[in-house]
């Protein structure tokens, strides 16, 4: 299973906190979140995604790191591992 | 002049003499006196820091009297590091104030924590916190915290032993200059990043390689383990 657990206003916008994905063998990030989506039966990578590309304003972070320093959409992930996605906060 | 056991007797009834005191001669640079850095110089000079040291390169105006503690209708104007050090001068009487009317720049950093066990990251834009995270000293913690809407975030930050802030948000931008914030957020996340610089001048962070994600909307709160 894999940990996929939603903040701010990506969890105001789905209505959920956490929800875990059985990926039965290594999967890249993208293939997991698409199965998420059909999981919770509800859009949310236009939200993370331009063109295909993360967006600026969000952060992905894969077992604590952000995937900016692995290997992006393609980081593979793997049984166990947890995947935290939010908008952070920017003002002072 | 009162005491100063006096003045701050409930804390020392809660901390004990000697914690106390460490927090009394504590020094802390606050980077940005906005709405979480009003929030942050407020407590910890009721709770009697020794020093502070202001950094603001701004000017009192109308938005800011929605959120931010220190200022009123009066101040309108000032250099916020005046009208913040104004106040926080009669707050207790025990701590000194120094300012920086200055944004945050590779050529002040040294002056500005020169003193400073650590500092407050209460900017409100990324390329500022690169530049703080960068260029501070590698034996002192830098405190971040965030807030938008009704969520924020805060963690501990020290060289070597934490990922730093660009590290975090690698690939974030700004998105716009002017951030939806609530006063509640604001007031909130300050409060928590007090608590977390107390720790840390306490020699016990609790954020450290941990953000915790504040969310008022269902008064959550929840610690992401981070990694290097």
């Amino acid at each position: 299973m894999v940990k996929i657990r939603f903040f701010t206003l990506l969890r105001l916008y789905l209505g959920i906190r956490e929800t875990d994905i059985d990926i039965g063998h290594n999967a890249k990030l993208k293939d997991v979140l698409d199965k998420c989506e059909h999981v919770i039966g509800r859009t949310f990578m236009h939200k993370l995604l331009d063109s295909g590309s993360l967006m600026s304003s969000s952060i992905v972070l894969v077992n604590g790191k952000n995937v900016h320093h692995l290997q992006g959409l393609d980081t593979i992930i793997k049984d166990g591992d947890e995947i935290s996605l939010f908008p952070p906060g920017g003002g002072g | 002049m009162e005491n100063i056991d006096t003045v701050f007797s409930r804390n020392l009834l809660f901390f004990s003499k000697e914690k106390l005191d460490v927090i009394n001669s504590s020094c802390i640079a606050v980077a940005g006196v906005g709405g979480l850095g009003c929030v942050v110089a407020e407590i910890l000079v009721r709770l009697g820091v020794r020093e502070l040291v202001l950094v603001d390169n701004g000017f009192v105006d109308k938005p800011d009297l929605g959120r931010q503690l220190l200022y009123g209708t009066d101040d309108l104007g000032r250099k916020k590091v005046d009208a913040a050090k104004e106040k926080l001068l009669k707050a207790t009487g025990f701590s000194n104030i120094k300012t920086f009317f200055s944004d945050i720049r590779t050529d002040n950093l040294l002056e500005i924590f020169k003193d400073a066990d650590g500092a407050a990251d209460c900017l409100d834009n990324y390329e500022s916190r690169f530049i703080l995270e960068n260029y501070a000293p590698e034996n002192k913690f830098i405190v971040h915290g965030g807030v938008e809407n009704d969520f924020g975030q805060i963690t501990t930050i020290i060289k070597d032993k934490t990922p730093s802030i660009a590290d975090i948000y690698s690939g974030i931008r700004m998105k716009k200059a002017e951030i939806a914030v609530s006063t509640v957020s604001v007031f909130a996340i300050g409060s928590l990043m007090a608590q977390e610089i107390v720790n840390n001048i306490l020699g016990k962070p609790e954020l450290l390689n941990k953000m915790l994600i504040v969310e008022l909307s269902d008064f959550s709160f929840y610690k992401v383990e981070l990694s290097k």
